[in-house]
Order: C-alpha cells, then sequence, then structure tokens
C-alpha cells in the first residue's frame, strides 16, 4: 500500500485537500491510502511509515514558521530517499532553484491559484506519484549515490550509463547518466567492488552494460546512445564477449 | 678568478636549481611528495646543462617554465602567473648565492689570514661548500619568513592576476633577471672579483626592494583606482534599478486607488442590489492588469546576502546585461551572509561564463528567465544556474569546445569552465537537464 501524507494548519484547507486525495484514490481504484492528515510536523513526522516511498504534501509555513515545511522536507528526504514530496504553498518569494538543490520536490502547488487549478494539481501529482510507484515496483530500482563533502547525491541505477576517470584529475570520477553529467571524488576500485551490477572495461571505465548499444569485439569498442563510446582491455573485451553470449544462449 | 673543477661546478649548480624549483613549488603552493621528487630529476639535467651554459645557467628553467605554460594552455597566450614565480625563484637565487659567496669570501680570507684573491684558489673546494651552505641558510630563513607571511602573498597574487597586472609584473622580473644575469656575465668575462661583484648585486638589490615596495604600492593603488570605478558602475546600475522600483511601486498606488474606487462603488451597487451591474464590474476587476501581474519580477534583492565584493559586482553586472537583453536573471541566497572564502578568481570566472552562456540562451525562449542560486550546506558551497533549453538537447556536447546551443564558435565559454574546474581539484561539476531544463551546479568542498 503506498502512503500519503498531508500537512496543512487550516482545518478547512486540510479538509479539502483530503477530500480530493480521497477521491482520487477512490474514483481511480488505487492501492493508496491518506495515512496521515494533521496540522502539526511532529505528528507528522512521528505518522511516516516504514515504507521507501510514500507521497507528501506539505504546507511551507506552518503556525507562523515560514520554514517548518522545509525543515521537515529535509528530514523526509533523509529517512526516505524516494519520497516524492509536494510543497503547498502561499509564499510567492519561493527560492525555486534553492528548493530544487536542495529537497528535489515532485512539485508545487501554489495557493493564490484558483481552487480548480488547486484541485487539478493535487490530482496530477496523486497520479504521478502512482505511476512512478508502479513503474518502480517493474524494474527493482536501485539507486547510486555518491558523496561530495557531506552532500549526498543519488541517480537511479537503471539512469546510469558510465562511470569513469580522466588522467587530468587524480581521485575524482566523472558519472554520466541519462540527463545528468557529475563529478564527484572517489575511485573505481571501490566503486566497482560496491555496484557488482556494473562492468570494468578498462582501468579507467566502468560501464551500465544496459545502457550499451553495441559491442565491435574487433575494435573492443563498446558503444552507448548519445555517441558515447569507450573501449575495453584485451582481457576483458574476451570477458564480454563470453558474456554475451551466455546471454543470448 | 677562483676557478673550481668541474665536479664542484656540477654540484653546485644542482643544489641551487634544486633550491629554486622547491622555492618555486612552495610560492604556487603545490608541494607533494612526487612534485619534489620530479624537481630532483630536472635539477640534474639543468646542472648537466649548465656547465655549458655557465653563467646563464638558470636560463633553462625560465624557458622551461613558458614552454610548460603554453603547453598547458595548448595556445599563445599563457598564464604569466606561474612563470611569474619561477622568475622570482630564480632572481632569488641569484641574488642569495652571490651574497653567500660575498660572505663566505670574507670569512675565508679572515679565517686564513690570506690577503689576496689569490691564495684563496688553493681552498676552492671548500669555498663553494662553504657557499652553498650560507645559501642554504639564508634560503631556509627565507622560507621560514614566507611561511609566516604566505597568506599575504596568495593574496597578492590573486589580487595582481585580477587587477591584469600579470604582464607588466613579468616584463619588470624579466628586466631584473635580465641586468642581473648581465652583471655576473660581465663580472665573469672581465675577471672581476666577488666581493665587487657581490657590492654591486646588494646595490641592485636595494633598488629591486625600493622598486618592489614601489610596486606594491602601486598595485594598492590601482587595485582601489579599479574598485572606486566598479563600485560607481554599480551605484548608477542600482540607481536604474530602484528608479524601476519606484515606478512599480507608484503603479501599485495607483491601482490601490482605483481599487478603492471600485469597492466603493460596489458596495454602493451591493445596496441597491443591481446584479448586472455587480457583475460587470467584478468583470472589470479581474481583468485589471495589475491585479493580474505578478509582482514578483526578477529581483536582486537577496544579493546583499552576499558578502564577496567581486562575485557580488559579477552578479549584479550579469544582473542588468540580462535586464537589457529583456531576461529575468533570478538570484536566490538564502543565507544572510554568504562568503566565499578561497579560489575566488577562479570561481568568478566560472559563474560568469555559466551566466553568460544562460542568459544568451534565455534570450531565445520563451520563458526569458534565468535562475541562479547559492546554498551553502556544512561543508560545500554551491552555485548553480539554470535556464530553459529547446529540446532535444545533447548534455555530451556543452563541456566540449567550439560546441554550443547557441551556434558555431560559442562553445568557448563552456569548454574553459571545464578546464578551469579541472584545475581546482575541490571542484566538481553536475550537470542536470530536467525535463527542459537545463541546470548546470558548480560544487566546491573544503569551505567552512
Amino acid at each position: 500500500m503506498f502512503s500519503i501524507y498531508l500537512l496543512e494548519d487550516n482545518p478547512e484547507q486540510q479538509a479539502f485537500y483530503a477530500r480530493i486525495i480521497k477521491n482520487t484514490i477512490m474514483i481511480n481504484d488505487y492501492a493508496m491510502k491518506l495515512v496521515c492528515a494533521t496540522n502539526s510536523v511532529e505528528k507528522l513526522e512521528n505518522g511516516i511509515l516504514d515504507q521507501e516511498q510514500g507521497l507528501f504534501f506539505l504546507d511551507m509555513e506552518i503556525a507562523k514558521q515560514t520554514d517548518a515545511g522545509l525543515k521537515l522536507a529535509s528530514k523526509i528526504r533523509q529517512k526516505m530517499p524516494f519520497a516524492q514530496i509536494v510543497f503547498v504553498t502561499t509564499h510567492d518569494e519561493l527560492a525555486f532553484l534553492t528548493l530544487e538543490r536542495k529537497i528535489a520536490p515532485l512539485d508545487y502547488i501554489l495557493k493564490d491559484q484558483s481552487i480548480e487549478d488547486i484541485k487539478s494539481k493535487i490530482i496530477e501529482d496523486v497520479n504521478l506519484a502512482r505511476s512512478q510507484y508502479v513503474e518502480s515496483l517493474y524494474h527493482q530500482q536501485s539507486l547510486f549515490g555518491y558523496h561530495i563533502g557531506s552532500r549526498y547525491f543519488s541517480v537511479p541505477m537503471n539512469e546510469l550509463v558510465m562511470l569513469y576517470t580522466i588522467k587530468e584529475r587524480p581521485g575524482s570520477v566523472t558519472m554520466i547518466a541519462e540527463n545528468r553529467q557529475a563529478e564527484f571524488p572517489g575511485n573505481l576500485n571501490n566503486l566497482e567492488e560496491k555496484y557488482t551490477n556494473l562492468f570494468r572495461c578498462d582501468k579507467s571505465y566502468l560501464v551500465n552494460l544496459d545502457h550499451m548499444t553495441s559491442f565491435n569485439a574487433q575494435t573492443r569498442q563498446l558503444h552507448f546512445n548519445q555517441g558515447l563510446f569507450c573501449k575495453a582491455s584485451f582481457r576483458k573485451a574476451r570477458d564480454l564477449t563470453k558474456l554475451m553470449k551466455n546471454h543470448v544462449s | 678568478m677562483i676557478e673550481p673543477g668541474i665536479t664542484e661546478f656540477l654540484i653546485e649548480n644542482f643544489v641551487l636549481i634544486f633550491v629554486i624549483l622547491n622555492m618555486n613549488t612552495y610560492l604556487k603552493n603545490n608541494c607533494e611528495l612526487n612534485v619534489v621528487t620530479l624537481n630532483f630529476g630536472v635539477s640534474i639535467l639543468c646542472a648537466i646543462l649548465g656547465i655549458f651554459l655557465e653563467d646563464a645557467a638558470y636560463l633553462p628553467l625560465i624557458l622551461g617554465a613558458v614552454v610548460i605554460e603554453i603547453g598547458r594552455q595548448r595556445r599563445f597566450k599563457i598564464r604569466l602567473r606561474y612563470v611569474n614565480t619561477m622568475l622570482i625563484s630564480v632572481i632569488i637565487q641569484m641574488i642569495l648565492i652571490s651574497i653567500s659567496a660575498y660572505i663566505s669570501t670574507t670569512i675565508s680570507m679572515w679565517a686564513n689570514h690570506f690577503h689576496s684573491l689569490k691564495s684563496l684558489s688553493k681552498v676552492s673546494g671548500m669555498l663553494i661548500t662553504q657557499d652553498l651552505v650560507i645559501d642554504l641558510f639564508l634560503t631556509l630563513l627565507l622560507f621560514i619568513w614566507f611561511y609566516h607571511h604566505r597568506t599575504w602573498w596568495y593574496h597578492l597574487v590573486d589580487q595582481i592576476e585580477d587587477l591584469g597586472l600579470s604582464t607588466r609584473i613579468f616584463w619588470m622580473l624579466m628586466m631584473i633577471y635580465a641586468s642581473i644575469q648581465i652583471i655576473l656575465i660581465i663580472s665573469d668575462i672581465q675577471n672581476i672579483a666577488a666581493t665587487i661583484q657581490a657590492a654591486s648585486i646588494v646595490i641592485f638589490m636595494l633598488i629591486i626592494l625600493l622598486m618592489g615596495w614601489q610596486m606594491q604600492f602601486f598595485i594598492k593603488t590601482y587595485a582601489t583606482q579599479q574598485s572606486v570605478k566598479d563600485e560607481k558602475m554599480r551605484n548608477q546600475q542600482l540607481h536604474d534599478y530602484l528608479d524601476s522600483v519606484s515606478q512599480q511601486y507608484t503603479e501599485l498606488r495607483q491601482f490601490k486607488h482605483d481599487f478603492r474606487n471600485i469597492m466603493v462603488s460596489m458596495s454602493e451597487l451591493a445596496k441597491h442590489g443591481d446584479q448586472t451591474e455587480l457583475n460587470e464590474y467584478l468583470y472589470e476587476l479581474k481583468n485589471q492588469k495589475n491585479l493580474n501581474q505578478s509582482l514578483k519580477k526578477a529581483s536582486i534583492s537577496q544579493l546583499d546576502h552576499l558578502k564577496n565584493e567581486t562575485l557580488q559586482g559579477l552578479i549584479v553586472q550579469k544582473f542588468f546585461e540580462a535586464r537589457k537583453q529583456n531576461v529575468e536573471l533570478n538570484i536566490e541566497i538564502e543565507q544572510s551572509d554568504f562568503f566565499i572564502e578561497k579560489q575566488l578568481v577562479d570561481i568568478v570566472r566560472i559563474v560568469g561564463v555559466l551566466l553568460d552562456n544562460a542568459i544568451e540562451q534565455a534570450e531565445k525562449m520563451s520563458d526569458r528567465k534565468v535562475a541562479c542560486a547559492l546554498i551553502k550546506t556544512v561543508d560545500t558551497v554551491e552555485i548553480s544556474v539554470e535556464n530553459t533549453v529547446k529540446l532535444p538537447f545533447d548534455l555530451r556536447k556543452i563541456f566540449k569546445l567550439g560546441f554550443s546551443s547557441k551556434g558555431e564558435d560559442r562553445g568557448l565559454g563552456l569548454a574553459n569552465v571545464k578546464e578551469l574546474v579541472d584545475q581546482n581539484e575541490n571542484f566538481y561539476l553536475d550537470t542536470q537537464l530536467i525535463q527542459r531544463k537545463l541546470r548546470i551546479t558548480l560544487i566546491i568542498t573544503g569551505e567552512k
């Protein structure tokens, strides 16, 4: 069962949002449940179930504290990396980009919109969260995670294409994912040990074979989407050929 | 003149060059074991070369530094910063060895009761060792002095580069080097004794010190002048900004006035229960331009949270450039005092390029918006720049030389960003494409 949480300190609004959420679940017959609708940060925090996923509608401003929702969101993100967070707020001077970097919420709902707009936004978000949840059920989703200082970042493993090092930057790994490219401190040996699904095709490349489009055994070149390619070492090319034969048969 | 044997000459050259190279590494602040080992190897090579070059033994070092810089930049515009440190190391060492030679000759003559320089030839081997010991001792003293003043030094170097004075300093150092070299060569040809040579170099050194002092004064004045200029421009821009804000305020007041009138009329109508006219009024109110307009225009109100003046100046400048192109540049700084301590020169460059690129791209998009956020966490600083792009968008290509989504020959900027990031090992770049938004984030670790 997928859980939905709601934090809103205005009782009428809380009831209104709760009704929309419940109706959406009922109409579509989703395996979802609004487990918690409250006006207090503590209650919501204590009410979080021990699950991998959940959808949170959070009011940014609770009892005059303008960043109560934001603080709670950081905590939720730590507890539940896959949580879908939607901010419901009147605050129109939101630092969107800062929020994106810090929390990466699913959506924002601005309260100064018309009631119809708010309603359709909530329905849309419930649907979106549900479809992402279903998706994750089909493809056992795992994460590729890395640190920069104390900051933790993650990318769904199925989006990761390759990791590589360049000699100009020792001690730093470059990651290429479907819609992301990032550098972080680390080394390939440790990553290879930690993520056994990745294939070390060369001393400076660790690739996700799920993204490989073709492999040329003669030139020992692995090709990926968007014109990406890398070379396999002699020994690894043999391993790869073997691996592919097994896979086909 | 004392004619030492070739071995002594070799050893002397080696020690001096090794000291120069290490001083150079120290000034550049990248002391690591492998660099020192590299220095060791280079010193041996240069020492052997030095036998043939005699007094110009240090020339290969300077030429080498220039060539390496050209190689590193892959074009002829070199970063003189590193060549300058090499020149400084060489000059300092040349002066120190001359002084030590003078001191050691004096000591020897006094200790052995010699009265002529010729008699010193007998102990030439020992003399060179003595020279070197004194030289190393002086170098050590210099290192200790430098260690206590290193922050001042790094600040000065950054300042020189910021102000674009590197070229001038380079030529000045080049002149000093050439002069000392000429003194050495001529005194050698003319067989002038070390005493005179040292005396002339000491005099020369005093002049250099005076010049250096003047130079520092000049740099300070120049910096003040520049900052006054910047300040003036920023004030002008802020003035323009305030003008536009006050204009907005006037409009708002106007609207408030209208709104009151409408309210009064409406309450009158409501009293009489005139439904149709009331609806008409409501309709009119709904379509009021000012009511629908968002107040949240791009703002730089948070910019005074940023305590780095250079970075603040850059962002203000870009803000107004964006306005000129009718692009909204939104700055987000949550923290009330945001301050970056280190590597500001490179950070300012990177942010400048990122903003330029984003603004130019935004001109072509319908939303005409760029967002820039400065975020500080426990131990990192993040600077994010976001703008909308046309899909399909190839993330892989943007950092390649010569590529840009804006058209040909424009991609140099982001390639430079990549290079700058690679040069600083605590800089990390994170590029994301989220639906139609391209977000490039520079993450800096090691900031408190």
